[in-house]
């Protein structure tokens, strides 16, 4: 038994649609109203979330209430994946599209869940398996032999580099100074420098480095035996580049 | 005559680029060439969500191992260029999707007009985050149009300058790069290097795809300029508005994790 054909009167030929199917019955337009209503609900939430995080600051700062850590995170992330899911919805039509669109997104979001969950797994949960291990990780993070850095923590290298430079200009000044004299001076002048970059980080109105928010988790890591190792490492002024403990 | 001349001089010349698109050959109509074209176009978007996926991975594991490293590296970033920024991209996906209404609804040169804008709105996300964040941060030189260098105002070195005297050189403020090529004086935590590694990564990565987006937008805008576009045939329009609007989903989540959690 064979099919009968789908049409079956003959028209006149179309050549927007030669199989007669008809064009784009099913694309939704997305009117300006609802597009300017989005836009809307986008920018108030982007306000939103700056509110936030400026809002536990300044109870932190002035009243110091300290939230919970995850409050600031969550509060955040909470508002973006608002704004993320009316992105996709409205302005790239996945409300009203081919439902396999969705499935694509849903499922590669899903990959990526699996993806950081597992990652977190190992690498969080190292240090206890190989806590042995800790002391290969130099503070800095690439190792022994960087470049520039003589062996020391980038970090430290760094402003090793900055304070010769302070040396050499009070040197300029002053050709007889020396010894600890000199290292003193220029410590001093180290930090009035750093006083006066770092005080005007944006997230800092007060005395301390560095931000405020943090008070409210302590400051080692999750992988607790990588982060005392480098602490202790940077401690020592970083002249001691620490030594593999064994491997390779 | 044959059948084929009767088909060709049934379309006059004079109709536009749009109302002659015949879709390919192995596709039955025109409504299901466009509907693969988008389900090719969503399936190469789930690669890019999962490119930028290692990034905010390596940035949630090395964030929960470092924690004072990413509270220090976050409170050196402006909120308020984060968030003037994170308007400029949303206002630009607007723009893009009222150009697609129009296209849609065949009010073809308020399209292009709305796709100028865009391209424009893009173009000032990355001016800006040149001049006021890689720049200074990079190097230390900071424009002087900047806001933000009054702050520094002690630590102005004078007479150097770059650019044509558009950027003046701060002491002890630039350096801010990842791994080796850190050379930040202040920082605290040891770690600091591998923020700025994260931060470089996702921001430029991003910054590339709102380039590649512009250089697309700017390919509709000539061809919607031909009337290549309108009712009946839209899909280039389409597909560049879904590559837009994931560099603005991109930033959604870029914006409050580099620059609002500390």
């Amino acid at each position: 038994m064979s099919h009968p054909p789908s049409h079956n009167q003959p028209e006149a030929f179309d050549e927007l649609d030669p199989h007669h199917s008809g064009v784009h019955a099913d694309h939704v337009i997305v009117g300006p109203m609802q597009l300017r209503a989005v836009l809307a609900i986008l920018l108030v939430f982007t306000a939103l979330t700056v509110g936030f995080a400026q809002a536990e600051q300044w109870a932190s700062g002035y009243f110091n209430i300290v939230m919970p850590h995850w409050v600031n995170i969550a509060g955040a992330m909470t508002i973006a994946v608002i704004k993320a899911l009316l992105v996709m919805a409205i302005f790239m039509q996945l409300k009203y599209d081919n439902p396999v669109n969705t499935l694509i997104m849903g499922v590669t979001f899903a990959a990526l869940a699996v993806f950081i969950a597992f990652t977190g797994m190992d690498l969080l949960n190292r240090s206890e398996v190989y806590s042995w291990k800790a002391p290969q990780i130099v503070a800095g993070g690439t190792g022994n032999e960087v470049w520039n850095a003589q062996g020391k923590p980038i970090t430290v290298a760094a402003r090793d580099r900055y304070l010769a430079k302070i040396k050499d200009r009070i040197k300029e000044h002053n050709p007889s100074i020396e010894g600890e004299a000199l290292e003193k001076q220029a410590l001093a002048q180290y930090e009035i420098d750093m006083a006066a970059t770092v005080s005007h980080g944006h997230a800092t109105h007060g005395d301390q480095h560095g931000s405020s928010a943090n008070r409210s988790r302590g400051a080692h890591g999750l992988s607790g035996a990588l982060d005392t190792a480098a602490r202790e490492h940077a401690e020592s002024d970083g002249h001691e580049p620490a030594k593999p403990a064994g491997g390779h | 005559m044959s059948t084929i001349d009767a088909k060709q001089t049934s379309v006059p010349e004079s109709r536009s680029r749009w109302q002659r698109y015949a879709h390919a050959h192995h596709w039955r109509s025109q409504a299901e060439e466009f509907d693969g074209c988008k389900l090719g176009f969503w399936l190469f978007l789930s690669t890019e969500v999962l490119l930028f996926g290692g990034i905010f991975c390596g940035y949630t594991l090395f964030r929960s191992m470092y924690p004072a490293a990413w509270a220090e590296g976050s409170s050196s970033l402006d909120w308020k260029i984060g968030a003037f920024n994170t308007a400029v991209l949303l206002i630009s996906s607007y723009t893009m999707a009222v150009s697609i209404y129009c296209i849609q609804t065949g009010k073809q040169a308020r399209a292009r007009a709305n796709l100028a804008v865009t391209f424009l709105l893009g173009a000032s996300f990355v001016i800006l985050k040149l001049a006021l964040e890689y720049i200074p941060k990079w190097s230390g030189y900071f424009c002087v149009l900047d806001p933000a260098l009054h702050h520094h105002a002690s630590m102005i070195v004078e007479g150097k300058t770059a650019f044509f005297g558009l950027f003046q050189f701060v002491e002890g403020y630039g350096g801010k790069r990842p791994g080796m090529l850190f050379d930040y004086p202040f920082a605290v935590d040891p770690r600091m290097p591998v923020w700025w590694a994260i931060y470089y990564c996702g921001t430029a990565i991003h910054a590339a795809h709102v380039l590649i987006g512009m250089a697309l937008i700017a390919r509709v805008w000539w061809l919607a300029g031909k009337g290549t576009y309108g009712p009946t045939y839209y899909a280039g329009v389409e597909i560049t508005g879904l590559y837009w609007h994931l560099v603005d989903l991109i930033w959604i989540f870029l914006f409050p994790l580099l620059y609002l959690i500390h």
